[in-house]
Formats: structure tokens, C-alpha cells, sequence
């Protein structure tokens, strides 16, 4: 009996798990909807999209009439000691989640011209939004992501997301 | 060469100790970060929490439960590295860290990775494994279990990048490299040297991923020998690209790929 029940569990998640690899869109809304905490696992790594590129979050408020300086959404850098303690791991991949979810459904959004609806865009929004202001007096936030390719002196910028302007509450 | 042959009930106690030990670093890594990343300002606020409509907000028990969750995560691991598969705090601490790994992910909705599900799916074949009241035969199917999903995770990863353009020309590792995020740039030197490094760097991964469930079918000196370049590799990324807790969570599998690869063979 219990053998059965450990066979049948064993088999049902390595059904579901070689599902998951394929690009099948109403697969993946199932689990999308029944597995938000994505036990059924994707193993990409890396792949099909390498991610050759570094994000950085940058925002600045207004003040009356004027805009103040660029500040960046802190991230912590990456440490020689990664290969074995790596904190700072979290957070970054979480912006990297957020731009990974941003480009897979940008086109769908921009076609209804809904960009700022999306979840990744929202998401992001309410991270910028709950960084503190230098100046209580602001009124509006507006944020950038930046993405870095290359290392150094070599590094290239781009600006890959600008928001509009949103009022602070 | 003879290689001694292993039992269920060690490769599923080796992959419980190995992947406990990458439990453990990843809460206490997130115990680390909780006031500042956890916190209001953090990229796993509350507030992003419901952006995702996780239902935190609803449930006030999860909510309780988050504050000890990373605490709960960190004991129950050391216990598990500390006592193995056949303790009798194996099964509660399975139960314990599993509950509390879905309370953290309920509310860290991002920055889940690949070592994160291996881990969970190990620790949760383990759960079931052991679970039985005579588990003799279910360790077993945990064993082959864990030993499948592994295959699955290397080949899949595999074929993904055959079909990918990026890895097919040879410009994915050389890319990745080349990034902030997870290269570094004597890495990226060594690959932009000559298109030919870059070429052979991406195709060494594609290849090895690949044929990764030939560990499961071939001669016990070419299990060893996939298993070696595996751990080679998980090492090697740790140390370039900073997937540390990819250290722990794939090789803890190792042991169960060779049971499955002996009993093949016999």
C-alpha cells in the first residue's frame, strides 16, 4: 500500500517536473496557478538566454520644479568569499527575475500600450517606491534600470527600463 | 578499478547530509539579509509580496511564521547534517525545514534558483522516502527518484542550450562571463582571447549536460568519472560565477546516480 502511494507521488512529480522543460505556454499557466512556489523545478541554466548582462536600479525625486541627483537601489556587490558565503546572492537575482519577467512580457503589454501594468513593472515600482526620500518635501519618483555589459573601463551602458513619473504619497 | 558497491539507504543518507549542508548556508545567508532585504525597502517587502498576490496578507499564521521560518530552516538543517537519514529527528526535521522553505518562498516571491529546487526536491524525496513505516522499499524509490531528477536537470539544461542560439555559436560562455553579474573579467579575458575558448568553453557545458544520463548506464569508471567532472564543474562555477549553494544541492544527488548506475549494471 505505501509503496504504491510513494511510487505514484515519485512518478507524478517526474511527469510533471519533464513537462515543465517544454515550452508548452498552457503547462506552464497551469503550474503557474497551482505551483506559485515552483516546487515543480525548470532546469535552463543559463539557457536558452545566456543573461550576459548586469542591473543596476537607479530613481530620483522631484522637488518643486527641479529633479534631484540619481541614487542607486542598493545591491550588495559581489565578494571574494562567493563561493562559499553569498549573501548578497538574493538580492541581485531578484533584479534579475524582475528584468527577466519585465522582457518576457513587455511586447504583450506594450501592444495594449500597458507596459506600467505588468508584474514585473509593479513589482519594481513598489521596491523604488519604498526606498526613502533625501528630501521629505519631494513629490514624485522616477527610476531607470541600467544594464552593464564587460567588465572595467570596457563596461557598456544601456538604459533598459524608464519609468514614468510617479507620485509620492 | 573495483568501486564498492553502495546501498539505498547510504545514498539517500549522503544526499540528506550534502544537501542539508546547502540548506543551512542559504538560511543562514538569508538570516543574514533579513532586516535589509526582508525589511520595507527590500526586494522581498510585504508589500512585493502581495504585488504578487501571495495572500500574505490574509494569513495570519504565515505571517507569524515567517519571523522563526529562517530560524526553523537553519536548526532543522544542522540537524539534518548532523544526524542523517536514520535519526529519529529525521522525519520532523524533514517536516520542519520543508513547512518553513514554503513559508520563506510564500513570501520571498524572486531570486529562487536551481540549487533551491534540487535542494527542496531531495529533502521532499527524503520526507517521503522515510515517511513509510517499513521503508526499506520507499528509500529505495527515493533513491532513483532523486537519481532521475537529476538526469532530468542536466540533460534538459542540455538540450535547452543546444536549441539556443547563443550557446550554439559559441558566444554564451564568453557572454556570461563578460557579465556583472555572474563573470568575472580575467574569466572573460581567458574567453575573448580567441573565438576558439569561447567555442570550446560553451561546448564542454553543452556536451557534459547532454550526455550526463550516460553516469546512469555506462561502466562504474565512467559513472565515477561524469560524477568527478560534475563536481569539477559545480566548484569551478562557485568560484567564477558565485553558485555556491549549486555546490551542495547537485553533487548531494551523486550517490544516488551511482546506486541507480550499479544497479543497472547489475
Amino acid at each position: 500500500m505505501w509503496e504504491s502511494i510513494v511510487a505514484a507521488v515519485f512518478v507524478a512529480i517526474l511527469t510533471g517536473s519533464a513537462l515543465n522543460q517544454l515550452d508548452w505556454p498552457r503547462w506552464e499557466k497551469t503550474v503557474a496557478k497551482y505551483d506559485p512556489l515552483m516546487f515543480l523545478p525548470y532546469w535552463g541554466f543559463f539557457a536558452p538566454d545566456p543573461g550576459f548582462a548586469g542591473n543596476h536600479v537607479v530613481y530620483r525625486d522631484r522637488v518643486a520644479d527641479d529633479w534631484g541627483a540619481w541614487v542607486e537601489v542598493p545591491i550588495p556587490p559581489r565578494t571574494r568569499l562567493e563561493c562559499i558565503w553569498n549573501p548578497g546572492r538574493f538580492e541581485r537575482k531578484a533584479l534579475l527575475d524582475l528584468m527577466n519577467g519585465f522582457a518576457k512580457t513587455k511586447d504583450s503589454y506594450q501592444e495594449v500600450g500597458a507596459v506600467q501594468l505588468s508584474l514585473a513593472y509593479l513589482a519594481m515600482l513598489t521596491w523604488v517606491m519604498a526606498q526613502p526620500r533625501a528630501d521629505t518635501t519631494a513629490t514624485a519618483r522616477q527610476f531607470t534600470v541600467v544594464m552593464t555589459e564587460g567588465h572595467g573601463s570596457a563596461r557598456e551602458l544601456t538604459v533598459a527600463v524608464l519609468s514614468n513619473e510617479h507620485p509620492l504619497d | 578499478m573495483s568501486i564498492p558497491s553502495i546501498s539505498a539507504a547510504f545514498a539517500l543518507d549522503f544526499a540528506i547530509r550534502i544537501a542539508a549542508i546547502g540548506f543551512c548556508i542559504s538560511a543562514a545567508e538569508q538570516l543574514a539579509i533579513r532586516r535589509v532585504a526582508f525589511g520595507a525597502a527590500g526586494p522581498f517587502s510585504e508589500a512585493l509580496a502581495r504585488v504578487y498576490k501571495r495572500g500574505i496578507e490574509r494569513h495570519v499564521l504565515l505571517r507569524r511564521a515567517f519571523p522563526i521560518a529562517l530560524w526553523t530552516n537553519l536548526a532543522s538543517g544542522a540537524l539534518l547534517v548532523l544526524f542523517g537519514a536514520y535519526a529519529p529527528v529525521a522525519v520532523p526535521a524533514l517536516l520542519v525545514g520543508l513547512s518553513g522553505q514554503a513559508v520563506v518562498r510564500q513570501r520571498r516571491v524572486l531570486a529562487s534558483d536551481g540549487a533551491e529546487q534540487m535542494t527542496t526536491l531531495v529533502l521532499f524525496a527524503a520526507l517521503v522516502g522515510l515517511v513509510a513505516p517499513d521503508h526499506d522499499v520507499t528509500v529505495v524509490f527515493a533513491v532513483w527518484f532523486i537519481a532521475a531528477q537529476s538526469t532530468l536537470a542536466y540533460t534538459a539544461a542540455g538540450l535547452t542550450k543546444v536549441f539556443s542560439p547563443a550557446w550554439r555559436s559559441g558566444q554564451a560562455m564568453p557572454l556570461i562571463m563578460g557579465s556583472e553579474a555572474h563573470g568575472r573579467a580575467f574569466a572573460s579575458h581567458v574567453l575573448n582571447r580567441s573565438v576558439w575558448i569561447g567555442r570550446a568553453a560553451s561546448w564542454s557545458v553543452v556536451a557534459f549536460e547532454c550526455t550526463f544520463w550516460v553516469a546512469l548506464v555506462a561502466a562504474p569508471p565512467v559513472t565515477i568519472a561524469y560524477l568527478a567532472l560534475g563536481l569539477a564543474f559545480h566548484v569551478a562555477c562557485a568560484c567564477v560565477m558565485g553558485l555556491n549553494t549549486f555546490v551542495w544541492a547537485f553533487p548531494a544527488a551523486y550517490l544516488c546516480v551511482l546506486y541507480a548506475a550499479q544497479q543497472l549494471a547489475a
